[in-house]
């Protein structure tokens, strides 16, 4: 007859048990298929990257035209920061993009990197146009209600004027072949004197890429 | 024998426990973090940040000036070491007095250099409180 000792039964539980939960802890899991979401760099390319307009695009563009515009003899020499409105970007290429992301971006690198060396007014000047500028109507309301008294405020001051305006045009050229495709795009932005529509600055990026179209870009 | 077998099980929990014990009590959070005040990238202007690179391209000349309102402007130029074309990236970062970087480091730029080609890579810093600088040079991600 076989006699267990109750110490003698847990020591055998508890060394099995240990046991499991080392190899267990050691074991990795992954997905069946696919990836394991992970966080990268807007530089980097990513495994569903294909030949169209990319983030690492956007970040070398829009940080390559924020640092030309500063070399403006405009910009740089000008006593008071001079006031830059933005205009919609035009987007001719074949690409469903929201093309105004690089004008933000470029306007986000100024005004948060040059302290103050220019200024950008909120204004939309394009919806101004039309009649349907919602920032403005929103704050000339407020300024009334100011100037009534209804509201508190500080010193009068009139709504900022744009001494420039910034803009730009993406265009493209695709091929494609049963081989693969390729894509050129070409990305130029301006600084339009707001006075006399002088262009006071151009500067260009071109991105060519190739391999295969499969990517969706959505 | 049974007695045998006690002793095993037990020398063998005993083990383990050590061993639990030991792996646990090895380090406890926070830990020191390794670092070198000697850093390679604040001693050279310029740094290849993968080793194939050194066999790759070649790095000439580098050079930086002030622009007219104070900003920091720097140079280098890349030469392809290969008679094939070869693809790399570039950034700046740029840095104060003390070696810290400004948190305006330049984008990476592509850099296409076909055989034998030598490029120049410029940038310019966004605020003049640039002071050093360091041209980072990596294979594309």
């Amino acid at each position: 007859m076989k006699h267990r000792t109750p110490l003698l039964v847990c020591s055998k539980w508890a060394v099995l048990s240990l046991s499991l939960l080392m190899i267990s802890s050691c074991t990795r899991t992954q997905h069946q298929s696919g990836i394991q979401p992970r966080v990268l760099d807007p530089s980097e390319t990513s495994l569903s990257s294909g030949i169209g307009i990319e983030s690492q695009d956007l970040v070398s563009v829009t940080d390559k035209m924020a640092r030309s515009i500063l070399n403006t003899p405009e910009i740089a020499n000008a006593a008071n920061p001079p006031i830059i409105a933005l205009y919609p970007v035009e987007n001719n290429t074949h690409m469903r993009i929201d093309a105004g992301i690089f004008t933000d971006r470029i306007k986000a690198l100024l005004n948060s990197k040059c302290r103050g060396k220019v200024r950008f007014t909120s204004r939309d000047i394009e919806a101004a146009a039309r009649g349907n500028d919602q920032m403005t109507r929103v704050m000339m309301r407020e300024k009334s209600l100011k100037d009534e008294g209804i509201i508190s405020g500080g010193p009068k001051r009139k709504l900022a004027g744009e001494d420039f305006v910034l803009t730009g045009k993406l265009s493209s050229i695709g091929t494609t072949s049963a081989r693969g495709a390729s894509n050129y795009v070409l990305y130029t932005f301006k600084l339009v004197d707001a006075e006399t529509l002088l262009e006071v600055w151009e500067d260009f990026s071109e991105i060519k890429k190739e391999g295969l179209d499969d990517a969706i870009y959505r | 024998m049974r007695s045998i077998v006690d002793i095993h099980v037990c020398r063998l929990f005993l083990f383990m426990l050590l061993l639990i014990g030991f792996i646990g009590c090895k380090r406890t959070a926070p830990y020191v973090p390794t670092g070198d005040p000697h850093l390679i990238e604040d001693a050279n202007p310029v740094v290849l940040l993968d080793k194939d690179l050194m066999k790759i391209v070649a790095v000439d000349r580098t050079g930086a000036q002030r622009t007219k309102d104070g900003r920091l402007k720097v140079m280098t130029t890349l030469r392809n070491l290969k008679e094939t074309r070869q693809h790399v990236q570039v950034q700046t970062v740029f840095k104060d007095s003390n070696h810290f970087s400004l948190g305006e480091d330049s984008a990476w730029s592509d850099v296409i250099l076909f055989s034998n080609e030598t490029q120049s890579y410029t940038n310019t810093s966004f605020s003049p409180d640039a002071n050093h600088f360091t041209i980072r040079i990596r294979l594309p991600r």
